[in-house]
């Protein structure tokens, strides 16, 4: 291993970094990726709300239903495994206060109509959302019909309507 | 441009001689140069000579940050081969100098490779490069896990 001279007080450890830091390196990692860092310890758990607040304005929130998709058989259709990602969500924009740079948001058929509503409705207002890529299924949400005004602040657009498939 | 010359000391006392402009890349000096013009040489007591040299590399090579599309694609190949010959540990004290020297440029840079390097990792490789001690119970780490099931492959799972 590469062991280089020890000058002085270079030993880096993890304790001498700055919350800011980590923060910012987690903020680079993909959004499931960086929520599941919350397991390495206590401190780490309470980096994600804080990766949020400095730095989801100048990179790509991506929730993505279909991080539920396992290689296991039925963890997809957990309830609790489910719920966890809802509560993500959740916690995810009322945890956060300014522009949010890309937002991609994927549902799948059976999630809830109101709470998409209320995510979208969320994020746009507060602030808004400079680059929104949503993948939904026809007639699947109620803010279709309020769109032209809640979107007037996305700079960009893409909208894609997912084909409802059988799902084995 | 300006070729008035700056010395940068580290804490363990390496001299590097430099342009204004380059020494200006280091926000922390341009804050000093701006509160006092006469300085010609300044100690940097949280950077080690070692580590100061490659902030500087980078410094030099992004004195001038052209526009131009391929000035931008030089310059972005160059990052990846600059990141390329550091490992892991080098690259948290570079991580650290940058954001003592701040030098917002390489900070990024730095966060960046960081991050692609342990995407793939689980939380248990994340604890070793990182050399974090893990300090939930082993309730507390399932209460864990069960709020964030859906961000956990099961692969990262240990049996029961």
């Amino acid at each position: 291993m590469d062991t280089k001279k020890v000058k002085c007080c270079s030993r880096v450890t993890i304790d001498s970094f700055p919350d800011e830091i980590l923060a910012k390196i987690i903020s680079f990692l993909p959004t499931k990726r960086a929520a599941s860092t919350c397991l390495v310890s206590k401190r780490w758990r309470n980096l994600f709300p804080l990766t949020f607040q400095l730095f989801a304005s100048q990179h790509h929130l991506y929730l993505d239903y279909s991080d539920l998709v396992y290689p296991e058989e039925g963890k997809r259709e957990r309830k609790d495994v489910e719920k966890s990602f809802w509560d993500f969500v959740d916690k995810a924009f009322s945890s956060y206060n300014s522009i949010i740079k890309k937002l991609s948001l994927k549902c799948p058929r059976s999630c809830v109509h109101t709470e998409t509503d209320q995510w979208l409705s969320h994020a746009l207002e507060r602030g808004g959302v400079v680059d929104l890529d949503l993948r939904i299924p026809i007639g699947f949400t109620r803010l279709q019909s309020k769109w032209p005004s809640v979107f007037v602040n996305v700079l960009s657009f893409v909208f894609t309507i997912v084909k409802e498939k059988n799902r084995v | 441009m300006s070729s008035n010359k700056i010395v940068l000391t580290s804490s363990d006392g390496e001299s590097f001689e430099v342009e204004e402009v380059v020494a200006r890349k280091l926000q922390i000096v341009g804050h000093m140069l701006e509160d006092d013009c006469v300085i010609n040489e300044i100690p940097l007591q949280n950077v080690t000579g070692d580590i100061l040299s490659m902030v500087i590399e980078y410094c030099k090579t992004h004195v001038d940050e052209e526009e131009s599309e391929e000035a931008q694609t030089k310059l972005k190949t160059w990052d990846e081969e600059f990141m390329k010959k550091f490992d892991i540990k080098t690259l948290l004290q570079i991580i650290l100098a940058a954001n003592y020297l701040n030098v917002k440029g390489l900070l990024d840079l730095v966060s960046q490779t960081i991050a692609d390097t342990i995407k793939d990792y689980t939380p248990e490789q994340i604890r070793e490069v990182f050399g974090v001690e893990n300090d939930y119970t082993e309730e507390e780490e399932a209460e864990v896990r069960k709020e964030n099931a859906w961000a956990f492959d099961e692969a990262d799972t240990p049996k029961p």
